[in-house]
């Protein structure tokens, strides 16, 4: 070896150690944070805010099925007792009426904290007058027996008071008492985790206690006549875990059977084990420093941008097959420059990917352009230098020969494609209002059949879908909780107006102190109360004495200490204040979910109105903050309205635009490349119409089997361009150097092709969505573009 | 996407639940009625019927063709903690098999419907709606009243010891509980009828209060 050869050879060992330890040292993610955006706008942050930390992504649904009815709601409550000594759960709801007593309890006992009917002079001579002569219309009324068996203590109706503001309600079935699915097959368990849902480690070990506690129950059930119990979990944090394991999953296997396949044909072309290993050397060198540049330039890498990496042992894998198969001798001079400019305009169509807001694409762009730099270094620099002198490889001009030979019959054929260009951009024209996949669903990685099993569980716990959330964020638990109370009074006034169907919000079960102060502060010492009660029930046929329970029950409420979220505590308030109420990064977020009567878009007057009572309270509250109140000065306190559906439409078609301007972008840097070096309009058409035609008619064929186009596809037109430019360089290096297109460079780019194709086929049978969406869109692209190259390259001008 | 709203909504529905026992009653004692021209009373020998009775089962038979009735009712409640008794009145709507509605008009507008599984009441534009089955206490109430509508006789007897006298131009069936649940909130109920229409109905509940509905002259549809 010469001195330069083993200053290379070092130079690269060096590299290859590095990339290595930055690999083993990088962090890797397999969470759905790949699918999010990364500068996302404020109202975009409090949507992947609460998709990610939110109740709902803490949520797991668990469902057991199998045994009998009592089988299964013996297990429910055994579950739910078992999980609930558990710190890891924040909650188990499995709709036992154990817990409603404690609930029921709760309520009377606050009532006068909690009841929105609690105003300064409710409790006056009149005020009680009224309300005593409420209570017996309310009596003699056919609800009137809803109040009779609480007429002593709570004559004046603050617990329906309280309960009426829920509003009517989704139901749950129940079957035994707990919690069942509406056809009566399946008990059903609500289970919130403490971990937030991004902590998909610790979802795994939460789903993990649920499935061995349950495993366990059910060994110890006594055998019986039904089929095993069987336990289910749904819900946003499962998914995380399972689509973590599905990504991590399908990249070993995908990478796995597209190294093999392609080690195969690699085997079959050349016949050659040394030259095998030293084919593969430049994938594993590319695969490496792309992890290694990921890690560096995202500090994380995403499993699903492994799983885009199992495309790049599709191509790097070319550049070793062009140096093996075409006269090795003459690689430096002859094949090298056509394999750099292809190269370059790979990596023009890979870079244009880098500045995308979608961590997923941008993660591929800068693993796809630093993989294929260094296997096309390691090719050009350091494969030659390990060459054994005597490799021999089977030769192929045979096979290039046959080629050539249907390539030239084919010829003729090339005017049937202007028809096609035609046909392709027809079927794209019909198909123009349907043509873009509009759904950020598309991106998830969890089969659309567990999706709507999902959404039937959810369905049958009557949680709603919720479209508008109004998000209210404060420095303060207790300003949360003020701003949430003065909200809900407008949107009570929405309510009562029927404008709006309902809306849910903390400060129900949970006011602010100074709101349950005041409330408390309207019950009048006993002695004025007993007096002003005597005043309001002259005249009224309600004997006397029988009420005195109220007086009682009143005056121990005045001194009731303001209920703080610990209060809540032993009963299902606790969780479901939770959800609505949380801490995160420092600062409280109160929800406030509105019913889905607006969601049907027919109400902009309700969401006008909705929209005016936040920019009213806003506009206190900086008011208030100006004026130097120090409560609201401290921080900025925020409330958004948040319309999940719209504004995930809104992430979606955000990406969709971008991924457009990008791959368009892209598209024109090669074809500026070629301009650049081709220096011939003739031959940069040459180059680039074949491409086109590839990615027009791969558009069509899609949208005919039914597809409609996402953010990939339009990704994996870009890589049919960016691959396809290879083969148009090496049909023009042909036409233009004079010895027409040698019989070894078609037997290699066949090869090559071959070995892309299958790549990018692997990668399209992937239950991955993203990874297949991509894989069956070059797969079919990279191979037309070859044939198109081929039938529409120049001859010599003796030829034509 | 949603936000635990379930935990909220099931706390509503855990606290409505014992309230609502009283609605049931209200609701489902209001019958399948019309008024048929008064028959002559011919007073016989109250039968329990767990002696064969086919007067009984006749009567059970002419309930169970009724389809629909539409009313209007009286009813006057007498309660302990009241001095005076308190008095409404309004329309009753039954279409078979279980859709029972209790239209107040006075003292103020209020409506009460029984569908199938559900419970509504509604005030204004207010309306509470509730899940029948999730209260396993009352099932065997509600199914039991709306075997009196239906004429199902053995699902009566099921939770109530049954006393029948007179005949099916004039009837009244006496029905006592035997389940212990029911026991704690109903002592009796004394349903009186001419043929397939229902004339009035007692309720007597446990702690002494008493209301009585009679039923008045039929709504022409």
């Amino acid at each position: 070896m010469t001195r330069q050869a083993t200053g290379i050879s070092l130079l690269w060992l060096a590299a290859v150690c590095l990339c290595a330890a930055l690999a083993l040292r990088a962090h890797y993610s397999a969470d759905l944070s790949a699918f999010l955006p990364r500068a996302p706008s404020h109202s975009q942050r409090l949507l992947v805010q609460q998709l990610r930390d939110g109740p709902t992504a803490r949520l797991i649904m668990a469902s057991i099925s199998g045994g009998s009815p009592d089988t299964r709601a013996q297990l429910s409550r055994q579950l739910a007792a078992q999980l609930a000594r558990d710190p890891a759960f924040a909650s188990i709801s499995n709709g036992d009426s154990a817990l409603e007593a404690a609930d029921r309890a709760f309520l009377f006992r606050h009532r006068y904290q909690l009841s929105p009917q609690m105003l300064p002079q409710h409790f006056s001579a009149a005020g009680l007058r009224a309300a005593l002569q409420g209570a017996l219309q309310d009596l003699a009324g056919p609800a009137g027996v809803l109040m009779k068996p609480l007429f002593e203590q709570d004559p004046t109706g603050e617990l329906l008071a309280i309960l009426s503001e829920f509003g009517s309600q989704p139901e749950t079935a129940r079957q035994q008492g707990v919690w069942a699915s509406a056809d009566g097959t399946r008990a059903l368990l609500a289970i919130q985790t403490r971990a937030s849902g991004s902590d998909t480690d610790a979802q795994e070990a939460a789903g993990r206690t649920i499935r061995g506690t349950f495993d366990r129950l059910a060994a110890s059930l006594a055998p019986g006549p039904h089929a095993r119990p069987v336990l289910q979990l749904g819900g946003a944090p499962v998914f995380a875990v399972r689509s973590r394991a599905l990504v991590k999953e399908q990249v070993l296997r995908l990478s796995m059977i597209s190294s093999l396949l392609i080690a195969g044909l690699l085997l079959i072309a050349y016949r050659s084990f040394t030259a095998l290993l030293l084919g593969l050397l430049p994938v594993a060198c590319g695969a490496l420093a792309g992890v290694a540049a990921v890690a560096c330039g995202f500090g994380v890498v995403h499993g699903v941008t492994l799983g885009f990496g199992v495309t790049l042992i599709g191509e790097a894998v070319d550049y070793s097959i062009y140096l093996f198969l075409q006269k090795p001798a003459a690689f430096r001079t002859r094949v090298w420059p056509t394999i750099r400019l292809g190269v370059l305009t790979s990596l023009c169509g890979f870079a244009a990917l880098l500045p995308s807001a979608f961590p997923g694409l941008a993660q591929l762009g800068l693993y796809s352009v630093a993989g294929l730099t260094a296997a096309a270094l390691v090719t050009r620099y350091v494969l030659p230098l390990w060459l054994p002198q005597r490799l021999r490889l089977r030769d192929l001009t045979g096979l290039g020969e046959r080629l050539a030979r249907i390539i030239a019959a084919l010829r003729p054929a090339r005017l049937a494609l202007l028809p096609l260009a035609v046909a392709a951009a027809a079927v794209l024209w019909a198909h123009r209002g349907t043509l873009w996949s509009r759904d950020l669903a598309s991106l998830s990685p969890v089969p659309a059949a567990a999706q709507a099993l999902d959404a039937r569980t959810q369905a049958d716990l009557g949680i709603p879908d919720v479209r508008y959330i109004i998000v209210i964020t404060a420095p303060g638990q207790q300003q949360a909780l003020a701003l949430a109370q003065t909200l809900s009074s407008g949107l009570q006034g929405l309510v009562d107006a029927g404008a709006l169907r309902g809306f849910q919000t903390p400060s129900r079960l949970l006011p602010d102190a100074n709101t349950q102060r005041a409330r408390q502060a309207g019950i009048p010492p006993p002695p004025l109360l007993r007096q002003q009660l005597d005043e309001a029930l002259a005249g009224l046929p309600i004997r006397r004495g029988v009420l005195q329970p109220f007086l009682s029950d009143a005056e121990q409420s005045r001194a009731l200490l303001p209920l703080r979220r610990t209060d809540l505590e032993g009963t299902s308030f606790a969780a479901a204040v939770d959800a609505l109420l949380f801490e995160s990064g420092g600062a409280w977020t109160a929800l406030l979910p509105l019913s889905d009567s607006v969601a049907a878009g027919q109400d902009r007057g309700t969401l006008a109105a909705v929209h005016a009572l936040i920019a009213a309270r806003l506009a206190a509250t900086r008011g208030a903050a100006a004026g130097g109140d120090v409560a609201t000065a401290r921080g900025a306190a925020d409330i958004a309205l948040l319309d999940f559906k719209g504004e995930s439409d809104r992430m979606y078609a955000g990406y969709l635009g971008e991924a457009e301007k990008l791959a368009l972008a892209g598209f024109a840097a090669i074809v500026l490349l070629l301009v650049l070096t081709l220096r011939s309009a003739r031959r940069v058409f040459a180059t680039v119409a074949p491409l086109a035609l590839s990615v027009l008619v791969v558009a069509a064929l899609l949208v005919t089997c039914g597809r409609q186009l996402g953010i990939l596809h339009i990704v994996g037109m870009l890589l049919i361009v960016a691959v396809g430019s290879n083969y148009a360089l090496f049909f023009d290096r042909g036409a233009t150097s004079g010895d027409g297109h040698a019989p070894l460079t078609l037997a290699s780019l066949a090869v090559a092709n071959l070995a892309t194709v299958t790549a990018f086929a692997v990668l399209a049978c992937s239950r991955v969505s993203v990874l297949s969406d991509l894989g069956m869109t070059v797969a079919p692209g990279a191979l037309l573009a070859l044939w198109f190259c081929a039938l529409l390259a120049p001859v010599k001008p003796d030829d034509g | 996407m949603s936000i635990g709203r379930q935990q909220l909504l099931d706390c509503a529905r855990a606290v409505s639940g014992p309230l609502l026992s009283g609605v049931i009653f209200a609701a489902g004692l209001v019958g399948p009625a019309t008024v048929a021209p008064a028959a002559a009373t011919a007073a016989t020998a109250p039968t329990t019927a767990d002696a064969a009775s086919p007067e009984l089962d006749a009567v059970m038979k002419l309930l169970a063709a009724r389809q629909r009735g539409h009313v209007t009712y009286t009813e006057t409640q007498e309660l302990s903690v009241l001095s005076q008794p308190l008095h409404s009145s309004g329309e009753l709507l039954y279409v078979a098999p279980d859709h029972l509605e209790k239209r107040a008009l006075l003292p103020r507008a209020e409506t009460l419907i029984i569908d199938g599984d559900t419970l509504l009441a509604q005030r204004g534009h207010r309306t509470l709606k509730v899940p029948l089955r999730e209260h396993p206490q009352l099932a065997p109430l509600a199914a039991s009243l709306r075997a009196t509508l239906a004429g199902d006789r053995a699902a009566l007897q099921s939770h109530f010891r049954l006393q029948f006298s007179g005949n099916t131009a004039a009837w009244t069936l006496l029905l006592e509980p035997t389940d212990p649940e029911l026991m704690r909130q109903v002592r009796r109920i004394r349903i009186e009828g001419a043929g397939d229409a229902l004339r009035s109905f007692e309720l007597v509940q446990a702690n002494g209060d008493r209301s009585l509905l009679m039923l008045g002259r039929e709504i022409p549809p």
